[in-house]
């Protein structure tokens, strides 16, 4: 199994057996807290690895833990009080706005990494080329 | 015209149907108000932009209906109108209304659903267009590098090659 930068949260699998995230994202720091989060997206999870593109899984997954990232985010902020199925750490949860803006400013930021202005071609042509280019100018280099 | 006259209409256009022309009369839109006497309830509002003299007004929900059994298929309505494209939309509502909130529950094919359902954020709903980006790369790439390729579709599972994880 190959890893590039930071490895993942240790919830972004599809085994993930909760509705909620555990109560370490919300914590400051931590392997699974949303800092790493952020971190580990600025580390462009989806850059090549020994010259290869992303794989399928590898983007499935990737889009995993910024979904539930940002799924995250909207309970705490967006939640009404009450919410009585929610954990009381998610109800209590420190998260604010500021977190969920640095989120979508990742999704963004990853997004122009993979594919610059040419998303919604008939044909991923373009994203091969980028991620090709973004690789030959060493902007990430993967590690095992 | 006077309701009666409309009345009149209605009932001989009604009476050819119901005879099984192949097309029954076509007339007009009745005027809203019309709509309201005849208790048409919510096909009123089909009046705008309905058709004129000559063209099958679709205004009427019978003739729809009618004109769905002489096909064979059922009248699909949606606001009263037929919209096959808007009831498969509610299909796939449907769907994503009843997807599991655990990843480990979600089943594998309805795994890009669940993504796409995670956030409306418009960023990440572009990232998940990488997912379907990726079936197509699999027609214009295979012969020479496979990308983003899509193990689930199976087209390719015998190949000599195999998706990184």
């Amino acid at each position: 199994m190959e890893a590039v930068g930071r490895p993942p949260p240790d919830w972004g699998h599809w085994g993930y057996s909760e509705a909620v995230l555990p109560a370490e994202f919300h914590y400051k720091t931590g392997p699974g807290s949303l800092v790493n989060v952020l971190a580990w997206i600025k580390g462009n999870p989806l850059a090549p690895f020994q010259g290869k593109p992303a794989g399928y899984l590898r983007v499935e997954k990737t889009l995993l833990v910024l979904g539930l990232t940002l799924r995250e985010l909207d309970r705490v902020l967006f939640s009404e009080d009450g919410s009585a199925h929610f954990p009381d750490y998610l109800q209590d949860s420190p998260l604010t706005l500021v977190h969920l803006d640095k989120a979508i400013h990742g999704c963004k930021a990853l997004l122009s990494t993979v594919n610059p202005g040419a998303l919604g071609s008939s044909t991923n042509t373009n994203m091969d080329q980028s991620v090709t280019d973004n690789a030959a100018k060493g902007k990430k280099k993967p590690v095992r | 015209m006077t309701q009666k006259a409309v009345l009149g209409i209605l009932s001989h256009w009604y009476k050819r149907q119901e005879a099984g022309k192949q097309w029954p009369l076509k007339f007009l839109k009745p005027e809203r108000h019309i709509l309201e006497v005849f208790d048409m309830g919510e096909t009123e509002n089909l009046n705008e932009g309905a058709g004129s003299e000559g063209e099958a007004t679709e205004a009427d929900g019978d003739d729809d209906e009618w004109r769905a059994r002489s096909h064979g298929h059922p009248a699909v309505e949606v606001d009263g109108r037929p919209n096959r494209g808007e009831a498969r939309g509610e299909k796939k509502q449907e769907e994503s209304d009843t997807l599991p909130a655990i990843p480990s529950q979600v089943d594998i094919s309805l795994r890009k659903l669940f993504l796409k359902s995670l956030s409306k954020e418009g960023g990440y709903q572009k990232l998940v267009e990488l997912l379907d980006t990726a079936d197509v790369s699999v027609v214009h790439l295979i012969g020479k590098r496979p990308i983003l390729t899509n193990p689930l579709a199976g087209k390719y599972s015998g190949g000599s090659w195999s998706p990184s994880t």
